[in-house]
């Protein structure tokens, strides 16, 4: 995915482009956003016209993550002076409030963004972020649990609240968010591989068929999900040992079979020589469905 | 038949000056429609109801993926008698139904009426007025008869090939045609346009989220009652 380009050698009008790609598509590469600002753009903001305004905005959130705080102040200094009235701005502000520590001022400028502009959720995100760094988790979940109450369509605020439940090892109410994901983008496969993680964590023969189910699904969306394969073993091995059916026993006993050949046709496609001993694991995996 | 002339002078004062003004007219009226329009407010329980409804969609398409019991309490935290969001929508006094009732509604429609409304009398007027009877171009191609009401208003000969076009008919043929160097001049979103206009005042009641959320509640509400679970995994 990442290609070794060297940004400091390319042409402005490539510069330029590749950053509008990016800024649409929301891709978090801040490192190279810097770079390319530096060497590239920086050398004629002006002749973008009124791109320059989203791009300053661009790097300097991307300035905040590679913790350039020089570069994310003149950022904001130009755009201040530009939108004096901005809630943008401020936003930005209190995004450099954030990544300075300066977490209590963070927050009372987000509350009052969210309280003059209640239908942006992007404020109410930040909250959130801003919760989660200084490690109010418990915060954070109520938080998300408001959020959620209004926009219930937002798979992010979703996946990250169930990784929250997680860390407080309530799994039922992580299935429930994952769930809700499940709902929102029934055909990505992670949200998938993660419900049938959870539910096979869960225990219990149900659980472990539905996680079966969820596995056999992930897999069918993308062929190439490890993880799902080796999930799918696991359960069916479970399977095969507790079930008191005869014939579903059989039945896991050939999927799990079959789950294993393709991780192993997988491991030898892929030329383990950095993990030799992957195949011999595999095997032990295998044992116990075998006897 | 000779090929008919015309005089250079159409050209330099009647063809391009039509094209120049319908233009610039579009420029004027999104740089006005900018001043006017101030944002349109949302509150935040139109964004909920939004967001119920569009959960209650994806519920019904998406909830094979769903264990039954997980399906089940999310249907009824949506449906259940007392207590669901769209029972509770369902039954919620209809509010500002009559838009006489809400006099920031009604000004926004004149608002929006006024600029389409107004430049299209005014400057169609006055075009006609003033560049009428001229023949100004021709469409590179052969035409039929039928075309000759669309492209020779206000020049009533029956001789003339209906190829030709006359003034008035060019000004209509500009103001629909400018939208794409609207676009590349303004901006994908602008209000230079009057045929996107009349587009919306077309179909703009019926796409119109707010127009009526008991009816579409209720429908979704319906929907999901008889809504059968079956696990498709």
């Amino acid at each position: 995915m990442v290609c070794e380009n060297d940004w400091t050698q390319v042409s402005f009008e490539h510069g330029r482009t590749t950053l509008k790609k990016w800024r649409e598509c929301g891709v978090r590469r801040s490192e190279e956003v810097v770079e390319l600002w530096e060497h590239v753009i920086s050398r004629a903001p002006t002749s973008l016209g009124d791109e320059q305004w989203p791009v300053y905005e661009q790097v300097c959130i991307a300035a905040f993550d590679c913790t350039r705080v020089d570069l994310a102040q003149d950022c904001i200094e130009l755009l201040q002076s530009q939108f004096p009235d901005s809630n943008r701005v401020l936003k930005l502000k209190a995004m450099q409030l954030e990544a300075t520590e300066h977490f209590e001022r963070a927050l009372t400028i987000y509350d009052q963004l969210v309280e003059t502009d209640p239908n942006n959720n992007s404020y109410r995100k930040r909250r959130v972020a801003v919760l989660l760094a200084q490690g109010k988790r418990l915060e954070a979940i109520k938080a998300i649990n408001e959020y959620l109450k209004i926009f219930l369509n937002d798979s992010e605020a979703w996946l990250q609240l169930s990784e929250l439940y997680l860390l407080e090892n309530d799994i039922p109410k992580a299935v429930h968010c994952l769930e809700e994901c499940v709902l929102i983008s029934p055909l990505n496969s992670m949200f998938l591989r993660r419900l049938g993680d959870l539910r096979y964590t869960q225990g219990g023969l149900e659980n472990v068929d539905l996680a079966r189910a969820y596995y056999e699904r992930a897999i069918k969306i993308n062929s190439t999900d490890l993880r799902s394969q080796y999930g799918l073993l696991l359960a069916n091995n479970f399977i095969a040992n507790n079930s008191r059916n005869p014939a579903e026993k059989k039945k896991s006993t050939t999927a799990g079979n079959a789950a294993l050949d393709g991780l192993v046709d997988r491991y030898q496609k892929v030329n383990s020589t950095e993990i030799p001993n992957t195949l011999e694991k595999l095997r032990l995996v295998q044992q116990p469905t075998r006897n | 038949m000779t090929d008919l002339l015309l005089d250079p002078a159409i050209r330099t004062w009647v063809f391009l000056p039509i094209v120049v003004i319908t233009f610039l007219i579009g420029v004027l009226r999104h740089y006005i429609s900018l001043l006017w329009m101030n944002k349109k407010k949302i509150d935040l329980e139109n964004i909920a109801d939004g967001q119920y409804l569009l959960r209650a969609r994806l519920l019904r398409e998406n909830g094979r993926f769903l264990p039954k019991s997980s399906f089940n309490s999310r249907r009824q935290y949506l449906v259940a008698e007392e207590t669901g969001y769209l029972s509770k929508a369902m039954n919620r006094p209809a509010k500002a139904a009559n838009p006489m009732a809400d006099p920031t509604q009604m000004t926004e429609m004149l608002k929006g009426n006024m600029m389409n409304m107004i430049p299209m009398i005014v400057v169609g007027g006055w075009i006609n007025w003033t560049f009428s009877g001229f023949v100004t171009t021709r469409v590179p191609f052969p035409l039929t008869l039928k075309f000759k009401a669309m492209l020779q208003r206000g020049v009533d000969l029956v001789s003339l090939d209906s190829a030709w076009v006359s003034s008035a008919s060019w000004y209509f043929l500009c103001m629909f045609g400018l939208r794409s160097i609207y676009t590349l001049v303004l901006g994908s979103e602008n209000a230079a346009d009057q045929s996107k206009g009349m587009e919306d005042q077309m179909t703009g009641v019926a796409t119109n989220p707010q127009a009526d959320p008991k009816a579409a509640f209720k429908a979704e509400w319906e929907a999901l009652q008889v809504q059968q679970h079956q696990f498709a995994l």
